[in-house]
């Protein structure tokens, strides 16, 4: 095996390649794609989008109105879960797409899009995520149902003598949870960059991906949202400010009769609307820039396993 | 360390392509026939205990709809039925150990036809069929140990009250540990029946020693074959509910507003009781099966696959 090399993961995403401009076009196209999905569900449902915006704009006037939402907006859940099911294919022929030009160097399809093999890895990695998630859901509430069932059983029995130290394990047993739930998400982080790497579904290769660089890799992840958390709250102070001044004018509008209407013109103000376009079109672009740097850190990772023969790609 | 266990590619060990097609389809078809004949046998014999259940339910929805307090279950029919469903879950054991011994054959043996398209009660069938009640034995065994686990535990705790919080503690977290040996002990053991297809007897135990390498792979391959049929089938199953959704919402709708509960099963049985919505109702129907029979096949593709992977793994030592 090679020697172990330095992950440097943190900014991968942005080194100079041969080619420029590759994730770039890629991120734009899915957001361009993501805007037709979401203007086609509200084509396709219009009747029941209106009834769902007369219904808001009667719930300040008419509250026994607002109790539920009209059938036609119920009925669009199962119509919602598809558009779900749909947008996280175009989620994941993104991030393959990324991964792909990231670990192997390759593009092709639509702005790397491609409906191939990695884009489904990818999508199927994301089901084994929300189940994980459902299963660890289940591990803390075997652990703390376990836990609090005890406490009762001792309780009802009148002997309150292990009451102590069972309260003192408690916050113990949290950290515990926690602590484990942050290093099984960090080692098995790069599950999606390892499919595109081996060109198979390989999930639980992550494991060997992050062997001996579990915490290099918590250092790029928590260097990297540490970054993200200041420019959101930057982002979000400039966008507060902004609304206060572009709305001083209109203050006079806001008294007891104001209904929601009022509400919704004083922010279609233009000098409201228009910085807080620019800065919520900016956090976008932040989020965006966060995301790809992230699927870089995982993307280095399973490279550097493929180079030191952690991994095998298929032929 | 262990040296590696080579790759097990069992996820879709099932689908491969193999010299003869649609055996495992046959055997589908098989036993698809086999079971709607006993169902039809098994309603026909029972038709009078079901016509009284049938009246009971029918009137228990009247009672509802006026407001009356609805009608005890008749005991003496639901006892009446007793014996008939011992016998039917037998039958229905007896005729998908028939299913699954068919389709082994072929993924082990490579051996097809003979019988019901494929389905023969031969000793094959016997000893799948021996199989789910070892199993079900093990899962007896393993909740009285779990309960005298339990009694242990309490009769421990009350020694001395300076070891009560160790045991309330191990109480916590022991279901933890009872589910991980269970996930781990069904998977080492999961192709029992595989197994004995292949040696031809009865070798439930022999899957322990031969899983010793492959807990997770199976385990992968059991997880995803899970999840897929899982996702596949709430993709479908949203799809064809979409026609049903907005009628139900209206119903629903009638009924916060007050309308009788008469008067929305009027309404319900005008808006579904209809050529469209049933002949939906037959495709779901039709759909979800043919699925859940996907689901079932690719199960036996992966035990098939690791008695299989075992057997070539013996071969050059036994050589």
């Amino acid at each position: 095996m090679a020697d172990k090399q330095a992950l440097n993961a943190t900014f991968y995403a942005f080194r100079k390649r041969e080619k420029g401009g590759v994730l770039t076009m890629a991120t734009i196209a899915y957001i361009v794609i993501a805007i037709v999905i979401f203007g086609l569900f509200g084509w396709l449902n219009l009747n029941a989008v209106m009834d769902y915006l007369n219904w808001a704009s009667t719930m300040g006037t008419n509250p026994e109105l607002a109790m539920t939402p009209p059938a036609s907006v119920m009925a669009l859940g199962p119509m919602l879960f598809l558009m779900q099911i749909f947008y996280y294919v175009i989620a994941a022929a993104y991030e393959a797409a990324c991964l792909r030009w990231m670990i192997r160097g390759e593009t092709g399809g639509v702005f790397g899009f491609t409906l191939g093999g990695d884009t489904w890895r990818v999508y199927f990695t994301y089901w084994i995520w929300f189940f994980l998630m459902i299963a660890v859901g289940i591990v803390c509430f075997l652990v703390l149902g376990g836990f609090a069932g005890s406490l009762m059983a001792m309780g009802q029995g009148g002997d309150t003598s292990a009451m102590g130290p069972m309260a003192m394990i408690l916050p113990l047993l949290i950290l515990a949870l926690l602590l484990a739930l942050l290093y099984v998400s960090v080692r098995l982080a790069p599950a999606a960059a390892t499919s595109v790497a081996c060109k198979r579904f390989a999930f639980f290769d992550a494991w060997k991906v992050t062997r001996g660089r579990f915490w290099a890799l918590l250092g790029a992840f928590v260097l990297l949202y540490l970054m993200g958390f200041v420019a959101y709250i930057v982002f979000s102070a400039v966008a507060g400010a902004a609304m206060v001044m572009g709305m001083a004018n209109s203050a006079g509008m806001m008294n007891e009769n104001a209904t929601p209407g009022d509400m919704m013109a004083m922010f279609t103000e233009p000098q409201v609307l228009i910085p807080l376009i620019v800065i919520y079109g900016a956090m976008i672009i932040g989020s965006f820039v966060l995301m790809v740097t992230l699927f870089g850190v995982n993307a280095r990772a399973a490279a550097l396993a493929l180079e030191e023969g952690k991994i095998t790609a298929d032929a | 360390m262990a040296d590696e266990a080579p790759r097990l590619n069992a996820t879709f060990f099932a689908f491969q392509k193999r010299d003869k097609r649609f055996v495992l389809a046959r055997a589908t078809a098989g036993y698809l026939i086999l079971v709607m004949l006993f169902t039809a046998a098994y309603v026909a014999a029972t038709w009078s205990v079901w016509t009284g259940m049938i009246e009971w339910y029918l009137g228990v929805l009247r009672d509802m709809s006026a407001g009356a307090d609805p009608a005890a279950p008749p005991l003496e029919a639901m006892a009446a039925l007793a014996p008939w469903w011992a016998i039917s879950t037998i039958v229905s054991l007896i005729l998908f150990a028939a299913f699954e011994a068919a389709c082994l054959r072929w993924l082990v043996r490579g051996e097809s036809g003979g019988g019901l398209l494929g389905l023969r009660f031969g000793a094959d069938t016997w000893r799948v069929f021996a199989i789910y009640w070892i199993w079900v034995g093990l899962w007896l065994a393993a909740i009285i140990v779990i309960a005298l686990f339990y009694l242990l535990l309490r009769a421990i705790a009350g020694v001395h009250p300076a070891v009560q919080w160790i045991m309330l503690l191990i109480a916590a977290l022991a279901p933890l540990g009872i589910i991980a040996l269970a996930i781990w002990g069904s998977v080492r053991l999961a192709p029992a029946a595989a197994v004995t297809i292949r040696d031809q007897k009865l070798a439930f135990f022999r899957a322990w020693g031969e899983t010793r390498r492959w807990f997770w792979p199976l385990l992968g391959a059991f997880v995803i074959v899970a999840i897929g049929y899982f996702v596949i089938a709430m993709i479908v199953q949203q799809v064809l509910s979409i026609p049903f959704n907005e009628p139900t919402q209206a119903l629903m709708a009638d009924m916060m507003a007050g309308a009788s509960s008469e008067e929305v099963m009027r309404r319900a049985i005008e808006t579904f009781m209809t050529p469209g919505f049933i002949a939906l109702g037959v495709i779901y129907l039709l759909v979800t099966q043919v699925m859940s029979f996907v689901f079932y096949i690719a199960y036996f593709g992966v035990n098939a696959r690791a008695a299989l992977a075992a057997k070539e793994e013996q071969a050059p030592e036994s050589a």
